[in-house]
């Protein structure tokens, strides 16, 4: 009896192994995709991107349709051998919407800004001088911190802060004139940069939606004198960390006066947690016709990656004023892939204050990669007030598309 | 009656548990040589439901540090994903979570990824990270199934199943049946069942050949199927295959990775 049972087992067993390697493979459709691979000693990409904003209020000139963007972005690297290349890229933009909405009425600032822009982006030569030292000299991005979404130690580079909460991270940081030196021993890599060129923030200017005064603000622009940075950054198995010291400019708040800065980054990996945290101490940070401050920021903050093709991330940090006042600022982000990474759905809400109820924004966008060359993105911003600063940017709510064609 | 039940209970257990005959054969896989140094270019091609094709080529670059394994892999195409750049450390050791990081040229930035959820997609395929890195025979209970043969290779079928939770958890898949070739220990086919049980992968390893005295793939497949619908499919090509090409330390490096090819 015993033996009937097993063997019966037995037999199901094997017929279920044997269906599922008759049924599961295809036959070898003898299909090739791989080329020859041609070594080239450069290469251009770009994309063409047309924009589409939709305002939800009724605030004239900027409500319904109020942009209609059509962009150009070209990138292109030459290796002049193994160790040295050429890196150049320039985006331009043209704003339709100037054109389509013409019976309205807009400020000469505004369309002097807003209209059209073409602009060098990256412009360097990077390269090795010895198996210890790199060189990177000429406009380029360079990243301090661990957040994604607050900007603590983050300060060598300019912003573009014209629709704030529209614009993508990697749209926001603007590439400055420097030079850098990367010297790399062990586990370590220390760098030293001098920032030649004078570059602010792109600010929303006057009229425009988000000028946060009804007012003109003068210009204050003035050549700014070199600043210095050096950082020290240690990567090693599951936790990483870096040094920063600065002495650059406090452009975001019009002073563009002289600062200084000492900060940290830190990185920790424990399962499918990234924890975060920086630092920095700032001194003489000057408001305008105000006095020298000092105040420090600290940031905290967590990645989850445990859930399939999901990253839920979270950060918060505190600004500590000499005054004993605190600016708290939190954000929240959650994005998930879904059909093999041809969609991506994404939630991000930034608020300021302790209790969260001092303004800020939410944001959700859906990106479609159509085929290899062409994408889209659709999503909406809601701008929460609760504070003087967001309570003009509260009827701002926007939705937002984009097509866009890479080559 | 009881005793039937625990007679039966006990030749189920038996048909799962580990089988020595199967572990050697599964020691004597993850001994192959493969080289000490191995470069390649890469084409990736996701393939969806109504055969849409995405197509991605990237260099890849691996090298042994001991037990461990160090791999670099720098997408060329399409456009928007050029320059993208993954670093991974292999360990050898299960108890330790490999390191992970992405380079991302829109962000500027290297960013570290926790590497203990391995069940994720790797960069759209039907590929999880957990299918790209070693795996560490004492998480497996092996069985050998039977003999047969594909396609003229005879082949070893053996059944794989997670000792852990933990292990399942970290893969994704809650078995594997795997076919091993008998004359040169190299993965022929193999059937992965995921957690979502309506859904399996299924690896085919449709093309190899052996250069300078290793066995290198020269094209694989994955087909994700819910039943027997194919949902997803990606097909994983190799050319330019450099074996022991000398390639120094200093390229496993987030400093390598953010300068690019």
């Amino acid at each position: 009896m015993f033996r009937r049972v097993f063997l019966f087992l037995s037999f199901l067993i094997s017929l279920g192994y044997a269906d599922e390697f008759d049924d599961g493979f295809e036959e070898d459709s003898g299909e090739l995709f791989i080329d020859e691979v041609i070594k080239k000693p450069y290469y251009i990409i770009g994309n063409i991107e047309q924009q589409a904003n939709y305002a939800t209020h009724n605030k004239t000139p900027h409500n319904d349709l109020n942009s209609f963007k059509l962009s150009l972005y070209l990138e292109s690297e030459y290796n002049f051998n193994k160790n040295h290349k050429l890196r150049v890229s320039a985006n331009a933009f043209y704003d339709f919407i100037y054109d389509l909405q013409s019976d309205r009425i807009y400020t000469k600032e505004e369309k002097d800004d807003m209209r059209y822009e073409a602009e060098v982006f990256d412009l360097y030569l990077q390269g090795k001088i010895t198996t210890s030292l790199d060189y990177k000299i000429g406009r380029q991005v360079v990243v301090w911190g661990r957040s994604d979404t607050i900007r603590v130690t983050d300060i060598l580079n300019p912003l573009n802060n014209r629709s704030p909460g529209v614009i993508d991270i990697e749209d926001l940081r603007l590439p400055v004139g420097m030079a850098k030196f990367d010297y790399y021993f062990g586990d370590w890599g220390l760098s030293a940069i001098v920032i030649g060129e004078t570059r602010y923030s792109k600010n929303p200017p006057y009229g425009s939606d988000f000028y946060p005064v009804t007012t003109r603000s003068p210009d204050i622009y003035k050549t700014q004198k070199p600043s210095y940075a050096l950082s020290l950054e240690g990567t090693f198995s599951g936790w990483d960390m870096s040094l920063y010291g600065a002495k650059t400019t406090a452009d975001e708040l019009l002073s563009h006066d002289e600062l200084y800065m000492l900060g940290y980054a830190f990185n920790y990996i424990y399962e499918s947690w990234l924890f975060k945290s920086e630092g920095a101490y700032f001194d003489k940070y000057k408001l305008q016709n105000q006095q020298d401050k000092t105040f420090s920021n600290i940031l905290v903050g967590f990645e989850y990656n445990g859930i399939n093709e999901t990253v839920i991330a979270f950060d918060i940090s505190n600004k500590f004023l000499d005054d004993s006042r605190d600016v708290t600022q939190s954000a929240f982000r959650i994005s998930s892939d879904f059909k093999n990474d041809t969609l991506k759905v994404n939630y991000l809400i930034s608020l300021y204050g302790k209790d969260f109820n001092e303004g800020g924004f939410q944001r959700v966008w859906f990106d479609y990669e159509i085929n290899d060359t062409l994408s889209s993105t659709i999503g909406y911003v809601d701008y929460v007030h609760g504070s003087p600063l967001f309570d003009v940017m509260n009827d701002n709510d926007i939705f937002f598309t984009s097509l866009k064609y890479s080559f | 009656m009881i005793k039937i039940v625990m007679i039966l209970s006990l030749i189920l257990t038996s048909l799962y548990a580990d089988d020595p005959k199967a572990r050697e054969i599964m020691e004597k896989v993850d001994a192959r040589y493969d080289g000490d140094t191995v470069s390649q270019d890469m084409i990736m091609v996701l393939i969806d439901k109504n055969k849409k094709k995405r197509v991605r080529q990237i260099k890849s670059y691996s090298k042994d540090f001991g037990v461990d394994e160090h791999r670099i892999l720098f997408f060329k195409s399409p456009s928007d994903v050029k320059n993208t750049a993954f670093l991974t450390y292999d360990y050898d050791d299960s108890k330790r979570d490999d390191d992970q990081w992405l380079y991302l040229p829109a962000l500027k930035k290297t960013k570290r990824i926790p590497s203990s959820d391995k069940s994720s997609s790797f960069m759209g395929s039907d590929f999880s990270y957990s299918d790209m890195t070693d795996k560490d025979l004492d998480d497996y209970d092996f069985k050998l199934i039977k003999e047969s043969e594909v396609k003229g290779d005879k082949v070893w079928v053996i059944s794989s199943t997670p000792r852990t939770q933990d292990v399942i958890d970290e893969t994704g898949y809650i078995k594997g049946v795997i076919l091993i070739r008998q004359d040169n220990y190299m993965l022929r086919r193999a059937i992965y069942t995921l957690k979502n049980k309506a859904k399996k992968k299924y690896l085919d390893v449709s093309k190899m050949h052996e250069q300078d005295g290793v066995w290198v793939v020269d094209e694989m497949k994955m087909i994700s199927k819910r039943g027997k619908q194919m949902t997803h499919k990606t097909v994983l090509q190799f050319k330019n295959t450099q074996i022991n090409t000398p390639l120094d330390d200093e390229s496993f490096t987030t400093r390598r990775l953010e300068k690019g090819l």
